[in-house]
């Protein structure tokens, strides 16, 4: 018998509004009543910190191990879960210690009750007071149907059985907006406000175990963990990366550069190039002999001199080059060597700086094609210990700096 | 680390401040946020905002915020008389605070007054010992000293609290390096690596690292961590395939004797190879001989 009740809009006006209006007034003070009453105990204690941050670092390590070689994960294991002084190692007297401390220490106890109070108490007077002045009539009607289950939950107040389980009393409403208002007072209230009061009391059960249980999981999931080292794959794949770069964007045949690479390696990598440039094979005999002349001459002198006689002849070649696009096309290449995933400032602060001495160095020097370019080779051209030590000078600087904007 | 967006924001105020537009107060709230260290421009727009009453007025509560952003911003770019001034407006208006107490000890650093400074910070953690700031600020002052040992020491007493704080790895590892003591600064990098695995200047640093300490086995891992570089940037990173090629060349030096596994090897090397002669050809065509050269030795 799905008969329509008409609701009287008095109900909605005097009824339905006000309640909700109350309540997010009752919360807003909480808020406010909760921040005073906070006390200003907010020393972090040590050990729990710590047992924070070892637990993070354990996950991690949980997490990534695959990522390092198996010596380091193995010491690394061992560390953390050896027998006497391993950090994740909890002796199990410790356990029992922890949550017995929890409660027998005062301060600790004083919070608790506090927030427990400022949770419950309001909760209380706004439900006995709905019930008192809005009892015994229908409030509203949902609009899905029902069974006949939660007809005592939400029509105490309404003592005829044949009204549709739909029509609800204003006690649901009030157990509606207790649940709902949340979403509402984190927009008002911004974050971190006092009124998850669902949220509170499910913390409330795993309470003092937290630190020492999760250090005892921890410890045995790292027991558990097998390492299986990834890093031979990632050769593989950064095969597949480079052929797929080297292979998408099809040069044309007569490039020195090419061919040297096909004379300077061994038998098994011609077969690649075959697949890869199929082209250039037939030309590498023919350019073989003049590279050959090239490769006389430069085998004779040291790879620095080398490079001023390559210069040399370059510059000499192209006097129209603008010195400027050279410019913009070094300071793009040093910016680009730089880490291009990640955009950390530390990088860009690195590479704008060498970018920076590089120009400088330019406009100084104009007249004199030879000795900038030389000194950009020498800081651009990655020799073996070149790289290390410049890229080492500059993010050392940069860091410097990172550690004192850290406050 | 700053997303692309708030970089591409901070960038545009930064020239819409620097050309007299409005939007000072939105630009120094930015730069604090992301923790930028701009101090020139936040020293200028600061100092025009809080000498100007009407300006400082309008701020409320956030203008002792601003009061300590432009005191460290003057104690970076050495103005230490302005900073003098700010530190005591605010000591005055907050007389126990622990973080006025620490913008002193920062003045007292910043004068140079390295003994005062540290009983200072001694005291401040005596009350609070577990500030990750003062911490800091312990080691960067030992490092500013030229005290590295100092430096490595606090750090290590830092770390072992804080293990989770990547900057700190980071810049152990970096000191280290500088003092060559390539195992614990490969320690480090492993660290890095653990925690955030996808970074590959973590993994390029690493390699660089285990190259420099040579050895076969050492090189070896140096060039599956150059790959993973490669693989984490997708084939760009034209230090990463250096990497390969000089990698490669060492294991080759030292195996001269014994061919073992050649044949993955210079499938790799060849390929980087080629793949720098295409970059530099794309960016630096006058440099591609060079390069040649290079990679022939």
């Amino acid at each position: 018998m799905a008969e329509d009740l008409v609701l009287d809009t008095a109900i909605r006006d005097w009824v339905l509004i006000p309640l909700s209006v109350v309540m997010v007034l009752i919360g807003i003070l909480r808020y406010f009543v909760s921040k005073l009453m906070r006390s200003s105990n907010q020393v972090p204690d040590p050990k729990m910190v710590k047992e924070g941050q070892v637990i993070i670092r354990a996950r991690n390590l949980r997490a990534a191990a695959n990522y390092i070689p198996a010596k380091s994960f193995r010491a690394r294991r061992v560390y953390f879960s050896n027998e006497e002084n391993g950090l994740l190692y909890v002796p199990k007297g410790q356990a029992q210690n922890a949550q017995a401390q929890m409660f027998s220490d005062p301060n600790m106890a004083m919070d608790m009750m506090k927030k427990n109070l400022s949770m419950i108490i309001p909760q209380t007077l706004t439900f006995a007071w709905v019930n008192f002045f809005f009892s015994g009539f229908v409030a509203a009607k949902i609009p899905f149907p029902l069974t006949q289950r939660f007809r005592s939950m939400l029509q105490n107040g309404i003592d005829l059985s044949t009204v549709d389980v739909s029509y609800v009393s204003s006690r649901s409403w009030y157990f509606l907006n207790l649940f709902g208002l949340r979403g509402l007072f984190s927009l008002i209230l911004g974050e971190e406000n006092a009124t998850d009061d669902t949220q509170r009391m499910m913390q409330m059960s795993g309470f003092g175990f937290d630190p020492t249980k999760s250090l005892g999981a921890e410890k045995d999931s790292l027991d558990i963990f097998q390492h299986e080292w990834a890093l031979p794959k990632f050769e593989q794949r950064a095969e597949a990366v480079l052929k797929k770069l080297v292979v998408s964007v099809p040069t044309p045949v007569a490039e020195t550069v090419k061919t040297e690479k096909v004379k300077t390696v061994e038998e098994a990598s011609k077969e690649e190039k075959v697949a890869a440039t199929p082209a250039p094979e037939v030309v590498t005999e023919e350019q073989k002999q003049v590279t050959k002349e090239e490769v006389a001459e430069e085998q004779v002198q040291v790879t620095e001199e080398e490079v001023v006689t390559e210069e040399q002849k370059q510059v000499t070649e192209e006097e129209v080059a603008p010195e400027v696009t050279e410019k913009q096309e070094e300071a793009t290449e040093e910016e680009v060597a730089a880490p291009p995933a990640e955009k950390p400032a530390a990088p860009e602060a690195e590479t704008k700086e060498l970018a920076e001495e590089a120009v400088p160095e330019e406009a100084v020097a104009k007249d004199e094609t030879k000795e900038p370019v030389e000194e950009k080779i020498e800081a651009e051209v990655p020799k073996e210990a070149a790289i290390e030590e410049t890229k080492e000078e500059a993010p050392k600087f940069a860091e410097e700096e990172k550690p004192a904007a850290k406050e | 680390m700053v997303s692309k967006t708030e970089e591409e924001q901070v960038n545009r105020l930064e020239s819409q401040v620097e050309n007299g537009g409005g939007g000072e107060w939105e630009y120094l709230c930015l730069v604090r946020k992301l923790k930028l260290r701009r101090s020139y421009n936040v020293l200028k727009y600061g100092f025009s905002i809080l000498n100007d009453p009407k300006k400082r007025s309008a701020l409320g509560p956030e203008e002792w915020t601003l009061y300590e952003q432009v005191a460290v911003a003057a104690m970076d770019t050495q103005r230490l008389d302005m900073a003098k001034d700010y530190v005591k407006v605010l000591q005055e208006k907050f007389p126990e605070s622990k973080r006025v107490g620490r913008l002193e000890a920062l003045l007292l650093e910043a004068m140079g007054l390295w003994e005062e400074a540290e009983k200072a910070y001694s005291s401040l953690l005596e009350d609070n010992e577990l500030d990750p700031v003062i911490h800091k600020r312990r080691v960067a002052m030992a490092k500013a000293q030229g005290n590295i040992s100092g430096a490595i020491e606090w750090l290590n007493k830092y770390l072992e609290i804080f293990m989770a704080d990547n900057d700190a790895w980071r810049e152990l590892a970096e000191i280290y390096v500088s003092l060559q003591m390539y195992k614990q600064a490969a320690f480090c990098y492993e660290e890095l690596i653990l925690s955030q695995p996808t970074i590959p200047l973590y993994h390029l640093a690493y390699a660089d690292v285990l190259y420099t300490l040579g050895g076969l086995e050492n090189l070896h891992m140096a060039k599956k961590y150059y790959a993973s570089t490669i693989d984490l940037t997708g084939g760009k990173h034209t230090r990463a395939l250096f990497g390969i090629c000089l990698s490669t060349s060492a294991i080759d030096q030292l195996t001269k004797g014994r061919n073992k596994d050649d044949k993955e090897n210079s499938q790799l090397a060849s390929l980087s190879a080629t793949a720098l002669g295409k970059d530099y050809k794309q960016r630096a065509p006058n440099k591609v001989s060079l390069l040649a050269s290079t990679l022939k030795a």
